[in-house]
């Protein structure tokens, strides 16, 4: 049955717990930073970020809103990553849902990065394996997945966790319960009552995000606002949907061509050129 | 806050560029001899002769670019449709052998003693010559398609990406083998001629994709229409206007036009052709460039 991680933003006190819980399982080393004096402790997702929580400023009518949502794989129904992937490395867990990379299999060419319709690109690159991890794995001591320099990675659903019955460390970890963890189905209800609550509390805009044009989400949202101000597209889509008519806008361009410049053009010179041969 | 990963970037624009004019030389040739009954024979023999160069070039900087080279075959023993990256693999294979060393083969049997055994075989050569030049369009047409399967605006959200990337390529192809025809010391006039009056028009044709491409993504809105302000006013304004209009666009017609009109009376200096083919060329590169990094700006 297929699981999902429910965030919940008027939950969420933006304690970044989830961000150090996943470091942590996954053993991945800190990233590259600047201080720029705001709660960001990452930037932007990366090789080694699997998850962090962005703070968006909204200035409302009635009141100044402060939201905060957490960015990271949303393990798509229909993932564009895997459609793209040329190698055959991404694939969609059966069991969980859980949209997985083979970082064996994966060659580094990029292509999932810029097939992801979700914050700017949720598969990151890794040039090498930092020094930190390569110690802990030299120890003898295991990392979840597989360390290889020059490919994608990202969220993993902590499926080896989950297989053993366990959340996802992001999860188990959330102290306001902003984060929770189960069946997809039964996410979708708790999703459904939150919903109804936070309106009757006056969140008029309060809302489920977990997009139909991807096949829903196993990462399902609750938020107070609209999708668009936490960076979410409204109505995104998987990437290769409109493949057949863009490449048919493609070769009836060659066909105009052909028959336009090329037969008419031609065909002239063959008549011209009787005289010159 | 965001920080913007630029992982494509000119190795690729590059790559794209070389696609497309490596695919036009297959069926840009191919077609004048065609359309013409043979008259411009010479025209699809020199584009057959450019396409193995440049796909070796293009195909050394596709597996240049991955960050784990050694491990290409892996795209070659994998076939998977839904990807465009594994639909170009296949396509470019596939071209490289039909367009890139048998047709030329063919044409070089004429010539090299131990190429013999294909001589005066034509109706072969042809067969062929016709089944690279559909692979040639096809090669041409994935370097557009590719980019446009991608969630970035720029690129995606409209489906007339690869109408530009066809025209522009076909362009470059034209371009490429007036300027070899235009080089060589017995120049066939009739040839040049006509090359400069098929270049003209896909030109035109190239403008009005631009112009579709450029009004459809503003009247999408939302990011699309961002990304259509970063080319007519934002960060790639002075790359739009001066690269792509001028350089890759009107200039070119410009000196086309004049070429042809003044063929009427008396030769044209062959230094305008030149220059107008070297524009296309340098054009038709500007124009994927900036797609790449125009394309990465809006997300």
């Amino acid at each position: 049955m297929a699981k999902a991680i429910l965030y919940d933003e008027s939950k969420c006190t933006a304690c970044r717990a989830c961000y150090v819980a996943c470091k942590q399982w996954n053993v991945l080393s800190a990233a590259e930073n600047k201080k720029l004096g705001t709660y960001y402790n990452a930037l932007t997702l990366g090789g080694t970020t699997w998850n962090l929580i962005d703070f968006i400023e909204k200035d409302d009518p009635d009141r100044f809103r402060w939201h905060f949502i957490t960015q990271r794989c949303m393990h798509c129904g229909d993932p564009s990553c895997a459609k793209v992937c040329a190698a055959g490395a991404i694939s969609k867990d059966e069991e969980t849902g859980f949209v997985l990379i083979d970082n064996d299999k994966c060659l580094g060419c990029k292509n999932c990065h810029y097939a992801c319709p979700f914050w700017e690109g949720v598969p990151r690159f890794r040039e090498e394996i930092s020094e930190s991890e390569k110690e802990w794995m030299d120890e003898g001591n295991e990392v979840p997945g597989k360390r290889v320099a020059g490919t994608m990675f990202k969220c993993r659903g902590c499926i080896d966790r989950v297989q053993n019955g366990l959340e996802p460390a992001c999860v188990t970890t959330c102290p306001p319960d902003a984060l929770q963890f189960g069946d997809r189905a039964e996410m979708l209800a708790v999703a459904d009552a939150r919903v109804a609550l936070l309106k009757e509390r006056g969140e008029a805009k309060a809302q489920i995000y977990n997009p139909e044009g991807v096949g829903g989400t196993g990462v399902i949202y609750v938020l107070t606002d609209d999708p668009e101000v936490y960076g979410l597209p409204a109505d995104p889509k998987v990437s290769t949907a409109d493949m057949v008519t863009k490449w048919l806008t493609g070769l009836i361009t060659a066909g105009i061509l052909t028959i336009v410049p090329f037969w008419m053009v031609f065909k002239a010179a063959e008549a011209e050129g009787k005289g010159g041969e | 806050m965001h920080e913007v990963t630029h992982y494509w970037h000119w190795l690729l624009a590059i790559y794209l560029f070389l696609g497309g004019l490596a695919g036009a030389c297959g069926f840009t040739g191919h077609f004048a001899e065609v359309f013409s009954k043979g008259r411009l024979k010479k025209l699809a023999e020199i584009g057959s002769y450019c396409v193995l160069p440049i796909i070796v070039l293009s195909l050394i900087i596709l597996v240049a670019d991955l960050a784990r080279p050694l491990y290409f075959w892996r795209f070659i023993i994998t076939f998977r449709p839904s990807s465009l990256m594994s639909q170009g693999t296949w396509l470019l294979t596939l071209f490289a052998i039909f367009g890139g060393v048998i047709t030329p083969a063919f044409f070089l049997s004429e010539k090299v003693d131990a190429l013999s055994f294909l001589k005066g075989k034509d109706g072969a050569r042809k067969v062929c010559q016709w089944i690279g030049a559909i692979l040639g369009i096809g090669v041409a047409g994935y370097t557009g398609v590719l980019l446009s399967v991608k969630s970035l605006p720029m690129w995606g959200a409209t489906s007339f990406l690869p109408a530009v990337f066809v025209a522009s390529a076909t362009s470059t192809g034209i371009a490429l083998i007036l300027l070899i025809a235009n080089l060589q010391a017995k120049k066939d006039e009739v040839a040049i001629g006509a090359l400069e009056k098929a270049d003209a028009i896909v030109i035109a044709f190239e403008a009005i994709a631009f112009a579709v491409l450029i009004f459809a993504l503003k009247s999408a809105g939302g990011s699309a229409a961002d990304a259509a302000a970063v080319l007519l006013s934002g960060e790639y304004a002075m790359m739009f206007w001066i690269g792509v209009v001028i350089v890759a666009l009107l200039g070119p017609l410009a000196l086309e036009l004049y070429g042809i009109s003044a063929a009427k009376k008396a030769h044209p200096p062959a230094s305008l052709t030149t220059l107008a083919c070297i524009s296309v060329l340098v054009g038709g590169f500007i124009v994927r460039w900036m797609f790449m990094y125009g394309g990465q700006v809006v997300r």
